[in-house]
């Protein structure tokens, strides 16, 4: 009985809620340097450089644009809002619960068939690509896929790819644009949060050094 | 690095931003720009953070954690005034998000929102994504910028659905008076909208005024939506904690909302609020006796320069008159960048009107205020002296 409270708590606790020691003591140290200002608006630049970085060598793009995000979250509501237009339509052959409300706030309606756009998930594979003529939005959701759509002719300037990044509970994402869409992406960024959570930016960079 | 040329077509938002970039490419600039405190975050917040960090830190609802929401409600009545419980809080990633969902929550396109002008200029980006039309109210030097009911009911209109307030005002630090509070509020009332009021600097008001809520006049509880946070009141801008103070069902619906802009804000943040929270609010008296000696150090230096200003009665920033320079107010504030280091906002980032204005922050410590004043004043004041030079009478030549 005399333990009976704390071991209540240990059982509650999910491994998953523990940040990794790497990633706690840089909050620590980002902390103790003050980091709790607003960062750069599209993030602190060795986080986009990482990102930028893993994207290279997992599916050999050449990413110069990456915007950190509140969480993945934030990416999928930016890129639909400045991506669309309203009245338009993007299509979803799966997870189209992930989108839909970003969707119904830009007015656009969701689809299983046509659209101006389409949101894939990496764990849904090259098969689902098809032959889109629109813009794609390129979910990367899990570790194992290589295939990306813009490794392939002609669809290099019409992808933006997401993700994101460390424990959820830190809120850090990524959207990676074709160049012309970075200012428009940037300044709905700023309208929206500002900037990301400068601690979480630090979390999320520790995190991938850990890879 | 941009030239002038590069800037000169932009307003709002992007000057602010384009500025901001030239300034980063200046290691001696003095940036008076951003409403970004230069104080450290508290080190008892810092500590709460830290303590937090040894626990597990899972996703908190969208609504944000549940004991945060009911610290900021507990803390309702000191901080606007009104009786409030956890249902009746949002927590948002920063007060930005705060006015984005709100904006998108209540506007529908064609819909038309009553803005004070000169104002902030994310309001007209969360405004226009929403597809209502900003109809912007003027305020003037002679009326200390204060929103004057009457030019406001002059622009209500059937498709009013709501009138956004500020105060203490960004940019002009001006605030809304109780008289004119209580007339807008019978506005609101009679032609049946609502209204946003953004307190996100409530707690930094200069004597002998005080910081008061529409949402505290009686019968306005259910209309108004208040905007906050802790970025200004507890340095924390980048941790991105605000908050909504609303009605159930309105906290509801902007929770809903949420879900799909941003999700819950990060658990840290809301640790570290809750510390903010709690604390007795020492940590701001100081912050404020802090801001009010720089408010009066800078009020001297921009006088000697013989800029005029609108009288600073809350937040961290000047609204100058610069006309007397004879320069568009863009064209200073380059110059200003280019000879004197030092980084100050154009009054056509708050708005088209306002090329004659200039916004200045305090946010820097006292002395590195002191050396902007001293940098800035031999740019300013010839140029102040022959603009009123050549708008004096003849026979006073």
């Amino acid at each position: 009985m005399l333990f009976a409270d704390r071991i209540e708590t240990l059982l509650s606790l999910s491994l998953h809620d523990l940040l990794e020691p790497k990633v706690r003591r840089a909050i620590e140290e980002a902390l103790d340097r003050g980091e709790t200002h607003y960062t750069d608006r599209p993030g602190i630049l060795p986080l986009r450089q990482a990102v930028a970085a893993s994207l290279r060598r997992r599916f050999a793009l050449d990413v110069t644009d990456v915007i950190i995000t509140c969480g993945v979250t934030e990416a999928r509501f930016i890129a639909i809002q400045q991506v669309l237009q309203p009245g338009e339509t993007i299509c979803a052959p799966a997870y189209a619960e992930r989108i839909n409300g970003a969707a119904v706030l830009r007015r656009v309606q969701v689809t299983q068939g046509a659209g101006n756009a389409l949101y894939l998930n990496s764990s849904m594979g090259e098969s689902s690509l098809r032959d889109f003529p629109g813009w794609i939005l390129y979910e990367v959701d899990e570790e194992q896929s290589g295939f990306h759509p813009a490794q392939l002719a002609g669809r290099e300037k019409r992808t933006f790819t997401l993700g994101s990044i460390g424990a959820p509970s830190l809120r850090v994402g990524y959207l990676a644009a074709p160049a012309s869409f970075s200012p428009g992406l940037r300044d709905f960024k700023q309208a929206l949060t500002i900037c990301t959570t400068n601690l979480s930016q630090w979390a999320a960079l520790a995190g991938m050094e850990t890879e | 690095m941009k030239t002038l040329a590069e800037i000169q077509g932009l307003d709002g938002t992007l000057l602010r931003n384009a500025l901001m970039d030239l300034a980063k490419d200046m290691p001696d600039a003095i940036t008076l720009g951003r409403g970004d405190p230069d104080l450290a975050t508290p080190a008892f917040i810092v500590e709460a953070a830290k303590r937090a960090l040894a626990g597990p830190l899972p996703l908190t609802p969208v609504a944000g954690l549940p004991e945060l929401r009911a610290a900021i409600a507990a803390n309702a009545p000191r901080d606007h005034g009104i009786t409030a419980d956890a249902e009746n809080v949002l927590i948002t990633t920063g007060g930005q998000e705060a006015l984005f969902l709100v904006m998108n929550a209540l506007l529908n396109p064609g819909d038309e929102i009553l803005v004070p002008d000169p104002r902030y200029s994310s309001y007209d980006q969360a405004i226009e994504h929403t597809g209502a039309v900003s109809v912007r109210v003027p305020t003037n030097a002679q009326d200390n910028f204060d929103l004057d009911p009457a030019e406001v009911e002059a622009r209500i209109t059937p498709r009013t659905k709501a009138l956004l307030l500020v105060s203490p005002s960004n940019p002009t630090g001006g605030i809304l008076t109780p008289e004119r509070a209580a007339s807008l509020a019978e506005l609101a009332r009679q032609h049946d909208f609502a209204v946003i009021s953004d307190e996100i600097y409530g707690k930094f008001v200069w004597e002998p005024f005080r910081h008061s809520s529409m949402a505290a006049l009686p019968g306005m509880l259910d209309r108004v939506i208040v905007i906050s946070g802790f970025s200004k009141a507890y340095a924390m801008t980048g941790w991105r904690v605000g908050y909504i103070l609303a009605a159930r069902d309105a906290i509801k619906a902007l929770a809903a909302v949420k879900a799909h802009t941003t999700g819950p804000a990060a658990t840290l943040s809301q640790h570290a609020a809750l510390a903010a929270a709690l604390s007795d609010d020492s940590c701001v008296a100081e912050f404020r006796n802090i801001y009010a000696e720089r408010r009066d150090l800078l009020a001297a230096g921009l006088t000697a320069m013989g800029l005029t200003y609108g009288e600073p009665r809350g937040g961290f920033f000047f609204w100058a008159d610069s006309s007397g320079t004879g320069m568009r107010a863009l064209e200073l504030c380059y110059l200003v960048l280019m000879h004197a280091q030092v980084l100050i906002f154009p009054g056509t980032a708050f708005g088209e009107a306002w090329s004659n204005y200039l916004r200045i922050t305090t946010l820097q410590p006292t002395p590195m205020l002191a050396e902007a004043v001293e940098r800035m004043m031999p740019v300013m004041k010839p140029l102040l002296a022959a603009g009123s030079a050549s708008t004096r009478p003849v026979a006073d030549r």
